[in-house]
This record gives structure tokens, sequence and C-alpha cells, in this order.
């Protein structure tokens, strides 16, 4: 045997299992697609990998301006922007706190740093539902309850457990001869932080920011809790839309809306896949 | 004037005691070396000087103020580490400047100051790259410059060198010897290297275990080691131990090497006179023992097991009364000897060292 055809054959192998897994994947996503592109007449007749006959946008234009989400009927368009509104500001300010605690706790260690960290640990692992009601109780004692500002403040809340974890690892990987160069410097807590740790952090950034912000887009369960009915997000009105019990179900709105709802993850993913790996892949820099 | 004086230091981390009670007077200008093996505490002694660490008890004296508790930028530092620690993310110039922007300098006296230190050192042709794209002995020059910007009082090295290879590293040496004696500046320099600290110090405090074990000059930490630790740690190859017995007898004092001879070391220059006498250690460096023993008045029979050559230098090693030993003398000797040559060696009683066995203290 030579290693030649041997190196051939393991590579058709390979191709073969990646070609067939991008098919189990894509084979969904073709069916929405050509679904929501059919009129509702020529679903009930085709088979649901056909390709459609007359393709027409109308079930896209429905979903997004005039589908029924409960009483209302302005479609998913009021949802793209709540969720816009929840996801920019509670992204940002997620991370940003994740990386100044993560920076505090692994180069200045407070004391009972080693508490907080285990405890935010913890807190990571602990189902979210335990804390529904009482956060609930306590959103609407400071009158948050059913508000923007509320339903922001629980994704950042959320979210700091794991921010804290990626950024303290990530600045553990850092030198921390650095720190003390730039201690002796005479930079303090802040000065070092803006000017010596955030220029180094761009890799873990883009981890955060693509983490946080998918995350939080996809949320269902916050928003329904907490955001009040003026700003539910997208996914809670893709809900509506798809469950909504009134007559017959319009599955190529339903398809359309929910490709709409899935769209920007997608495309953050599609976009950043690369950073992606590549900032998990960045280890301590030299320097 | 910047003296560092060092009180009763003690530094725990957690329940473990890395100094204990350490006391270190080091004067204006001075070229202190910091010297002892991995873990013994130097670079926490240094870290401590430099504020980096807390201190659990004890005081920090610099230019006779009490900074035990001030931040590093407050103490009149400027500090190198082993690792470099350039700021990866600006150039050259960015990492000379960092300190100084952070302290609100005007920028002519920003830029005055970088040409200055950039043209002591020669970096001035990477003063627009940035760290990655320097070599070893460039980017510890920047290191060392960073420093130098500050204009501080006293400068604070940390292992500067051992990341280098030895030809670069001897030539930052002498370039470290030059900066000292052109800048005048107190300094501080930890280092397990003793050949560097044998070379820049003017005074070696040797380290074992977060105590100081002999603060002297190079000459008398080698010529008179304060204890076994010290005589052994200095040197290499290390000093030769013969174990025996120390007696006074008939206004002579003799050494009998336990198994051997009897060495008359009347003409040793004792710290304390010797009572009692009792179980001692002699020391004898490699090179003060002679193969062509001439008219020494000292003798010590030697068998040869292994012949080395290091080129200007060669080593005998063998055994003296059943005890490993080794000599050093010139290449240009010519010596082969086989193994299991028997010879005498010479050598005088102003090079040799003699040590309590029990305690190790110089006696
Ligand atoms: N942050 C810390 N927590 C606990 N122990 C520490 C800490 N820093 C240092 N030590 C311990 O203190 C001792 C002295 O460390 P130090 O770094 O001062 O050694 P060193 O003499 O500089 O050694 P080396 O030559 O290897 O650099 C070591 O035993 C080390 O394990
Ligand atoms: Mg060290």
């Amino acid at each position: 045997m030579s290693s030649k055809s041997e190196k051939i054959m393991a590579r058709i192998g390979v191709y073969a299992f990646l070609v067939i897994a991008a098919a189990f994947f894509l084979m969904p996503f073709y069916v929405m697609i050509v679904t929501s592109l059919k009129t509702m007449d020529e679903i009930r007749v085709t088979s649901i990998f056909a390709v459609p006959s007359a393709p027409t946008l109308e079930a896209w234009i429905t979903a997004w301006q005039s589908a029924c989400t409960g009483l209302k009927c302005n479609g998913l368009s009021v949802g793209f922007l709540n969720s816009v509104l929840i996801m920019v500001p509670a992204t940002v300010l997620s991370i940003l706190l994740g990386a100044v605690t993560g920076y505090a706790l692994s180069f200045w260690r407070p004391r009972g740093a080693g508490i907080i960290f285990g405890v935010l640990i913890v807190a990571a692992f602990i189902p979210y539902q335990v804390f529904i009601y009482p956060l609930v109780r306590m959103l609407s004692q400071v009158g948050l309850y059913n508000s923007l500002a509320g339903i922001v403040a629980i994704h950042v809340i959320f979210g700091m457990p794991i921010m804290v974890l990626l950024f303290r690892n990530y600045y553990a990987g850092l030198p921390r001869d650095l720190f003390s160069a730039a201690r002796v410097d005479g930079g303090g807590f802040w000065v070092i932080f803006v000017r010596l740790i955030l220029p180094l952090s761009p890799p873990i950034l883009i981890v955060a920011v693509i983490l946080q912000s998918t995350h939080i887009w996809n949320d269902f369960l916050f928003g329904l809790v907490f955001a009040g009915s003026d700003n539910q997000p997208m996914t809670v009105l893709l809900n509506n839309i798809v469950n909504s019990t009134q007559g017959e179900k319009a599955y190529n709105v339903n398809m359309a809306a929910t490709i709409l709802t899935a769209a920007v993850p997608l495309i953050i993913y599609l976009a950043s896949g690369r950073w992606f790996v590549r900032g998990i892949a960045a280890g301590a820099v030299k320097g | 004037m910047a003296e560092v004086s060092i009180e009763n230091l003690d530094i725990q981390f957690g329940s473990v005691s890395v100094l204990k009670d350490l006391n270190l007077l080091i004067e204006d200008g001075e070229f202190i070396v910091l010297l002892g093996s991995s873990g013994c505490g130097k670079s926490t002694l240094l870290n401590a000087v430099a504020g980096l660490i807390d201190v659990t008890g004890g005081k920090i004296r610099i230019a006779g103020e009490d900074k035990t508790d001030a931040e590093p930028k407050d103490r009149g530092i400027g500090m190198v580490f082993q690792s470099y620690a350039l700021y990866p993310q600006t150039t050259v110039e960015g990492n000379l400047s960092f300190g100084l922007r952070m302290a609100n300098m005007p920028k002519d006296e920003i830029q005055r100051r970088i040409a200055r230190v950039s043209k002591m050192l020669q970096i001035e042709p990477y003063l627009k790259r940035r760290p990655a794209a320097l070599s070893g002995g460039q980017r510890q020059r920047v290191a060392i410059g960073r420093a130098l910007v500050r204009d501080a009082d006293i400068y604070l090295f940390d292992e500067p060198l051992s990341n280098l290879d030895a030809k670069l590293r001897a030539e930052l040496r002498v370039e470290l010897k030059e900066l000292h004696q052109t800048i005048g500046k107190t300094m501080i320099y930890v280092t397990h290297d003793q050949v560097e600290a044998m070379t820049l110090a003017t005074r070696i405090a040797v380290m074992q275990n977060g105590v100081i074990q002999q603060l002297a000059s190079p000459e008398d930490i080698y010529e008179r080691p304060a204890n076994l630790f010290v005589a052994g740690f200095v040197g290499s190859p290390g000093m030769n131990f013969f174990s025996g017995r120390l007696r006074a007898e008939a206004g002579k004092t003799v050494f009998a090497i336990q198994g051997g001879p009897e060495i008359d070391v009347t003409d040793y220059a004792f710290a304390a006179p010797l009572g009692q006498g009792g179980e001692a250690v002699l020391g004898l460096r490699p090179e003060h023992l002679f193969v062509e023993a001439g008219n020494l008045p000292l003798r010590l029979p030697f068998t040869v097991s292994v012949s080395e050559s290091m080129g200007a230098d060669s080593v005998l090693w063998g055994t003296t009364a059943g005890q490993k030993a080794s000599v050093r003398f010139g290449s240009e000797l010519k010596l082969n000897p086989p193994r299991g040559t028997e010879m005498e060696l010479g050598f005088s009683p102003a090079t040799l060292s003699l040590f309590d066995a029990k305690s190790g203290v110089r006696l």
C-alpha cells in the first residue's frame, strides 16, 4: 500500500463526512427557504423539497409588516427594533463590566478575589429559572420591571459570570510583568486598563461580542418575562406569530419570520467565524 | 542621594514565609547583586523594593524616606524585567515614552529624553518598530531604555540577561557595567549567574531560603566565604571540601583530613581564636591547588579519575584521601594524566578556608 493512495482515501473520507454533515444541517434551511417563497396553495399540494414554481416574497413582507403577534398585526419589524435596542446596550455593558472585573481580579487581586471568582463560577451554573421570580419582585421594587432598562439590566447581570470568566482567563494568560512595568511607569487602575490592557484585548473582545450579542438576541425567556409588552424582542414576537391559533397555519409566513429572526446571529457568525476561532485560539501575548 | 534601607523585612504569601527579618543597607551609587538559587526570594525582595508586592512586616526606606507603602511610581525607581515586558501594542518609541506620557511630561522633554537614551543604548534604528520585530538583545536594550528614560534614582533589574545567549549576555553585561559607571545611579540586580554577580557588583548579597548569607564585595565572597553555603554556591567548579578534625598542639594548629594527612594551618587567619578544635571542613578552590607543587608549603595527595579541558583552563577530577576533589590549571601545562595517576598537589595557607562542620560558619 503506498502511503499516497492512503492519503487520497483519507481525504475522500474526510470530504464525504463534511458533505454529509453540511447536507444534514443545510437541508432544513433549504426547506425553510423554499417554503417561505411559496404560496399556501402551492405548499398544500407540493412536496416540502419541491422548488417553488413561482417564487414570491409575499410571505416575507407579511412576516415583516403585517403578521399578527397577538392583538396587534404589525409583523416582526417592531420586535427587530426592540431586539436591537436590547442587544446593543446589554452587549456593550456586559462586556465592559466583565472586562473590568476580569482585569481587576487577575491583576489587582483584591482581598477575596478568589471567593468572588468562585461565586461567579457557581452562579454561571445555576439554572436561570431559579432567579426569575425574585428578580421580578426586585425589578418592580425599583420600578424597572417591564422596561427597556430592566431587560438590559437583566442581560448584563446574567452575562457577568461568563464574561468575567472569559476575561479573567484571558488576562491570566498575559504576562504579569507587563502589568508590573506599567505600574512602575506610573499607571493607575484605569490608566493601565485603558492604555495597556484594552489594546491587548481585541481577540477576546471579539469572542465576547459574538457570544453576548447572539446570546442576547436569541433570548426568549427573559424577553418574555421582563421586557414588557412595549419592548418585546423579536424572538417573543416570532413565537406569537408561529403559535397564533387563529385560522390555518401560514407555513410560508412562519418560515420567513423564523429566518428573519435568525438572520442577525447568522450574519454575526458568518461574518466573524474566522475572528472567533482566532480569538479562542489566541494564547499569551508575546512581546 | 538614593540609598535604600531595608529593615526587618518580612514577606509572606498566605502561610508561606518567603523573606524573614531581612536587613540590607544599600549605599547611594552602589551596584548590589542579589545572588541565589531559584526560589530563594530574590525577585520577591526586588518586587518589595519596587512596591509591586505587599510587605508583611518591616520597613523600606529610600533616600531616608519611609516608602514601605508607597506606590511604585512614587519610589523613584526604574525596573527591567526578565521577560522584558515590553508593551506589545506600541512601538519602541511608544514603549519608551509610555510612562512619561502618563506623567503628562511636555512633548519636547519626552523627545529629548528618548533621543538621549536611545543614543546611549544604540536603539535609534528601531524606534519605529514594534517589540515583536526585535531580537532578544534589542528587546532587552529597549527594556533598559524604558527604565532609563524615567531618570530614576534607583534601577532594579530582575535577571535581565537570562533569556539571552551566552555571547550576547557577555556583551550586555559589559554594557551594563559601563552604564553604571556612566550614570552612577544605585542599582539592584537579581541574578543566579555568578559570573554576572562577580563582574558587575560592588557588593554581592548571597541569599538562601529568604536569608542573606553574606553581603560583601565579590573578592570577599570568593576568597573568604562566610559559610559553607556561600563557599559551595560561588565558583565553578565548586570549592573542594575536605572533612576532618582541627586541633591545637604545641603552639601549632593542625587539620587532620579524615583518613588522610595532617595539614599545618597555624598561619590561617582565624576569625576568632580556636578553642578546643573539633570537627571542621577545609575548603580549597580548585585553582588554588597546584599540580606543580614547587615551593608551596602545604601538600595534598591526589588520585586522578577524569581530566576535562575547557579551553583556556583544564580541570582534573579525582579524590584526596577518598574525598572528591578537583584541580584547575592553565591548559598550557598540557597535562593529561591517565586514570589512577597518583600526584602531589601544593597549596598555600593564605588560600584555604576553614568552616565549622556543624554550623557551617567560617572559622
Ligand atoms: N505570589 C506568590 N504566592 C505564593 N508563593 C510565592 C509567590 N511568589 C513567589 N512565591 C514563592 O516565594 C519563593 C521565592 O520566590 P521568588 O520569585 O522571589 O524566587 P527567586 O529567587 O526570584 O527565584 P528565581 O531565580 O527562580 O526567579 C518561591 O518559593 C515561590 O514559590
Ligand atoms: Mg526571580
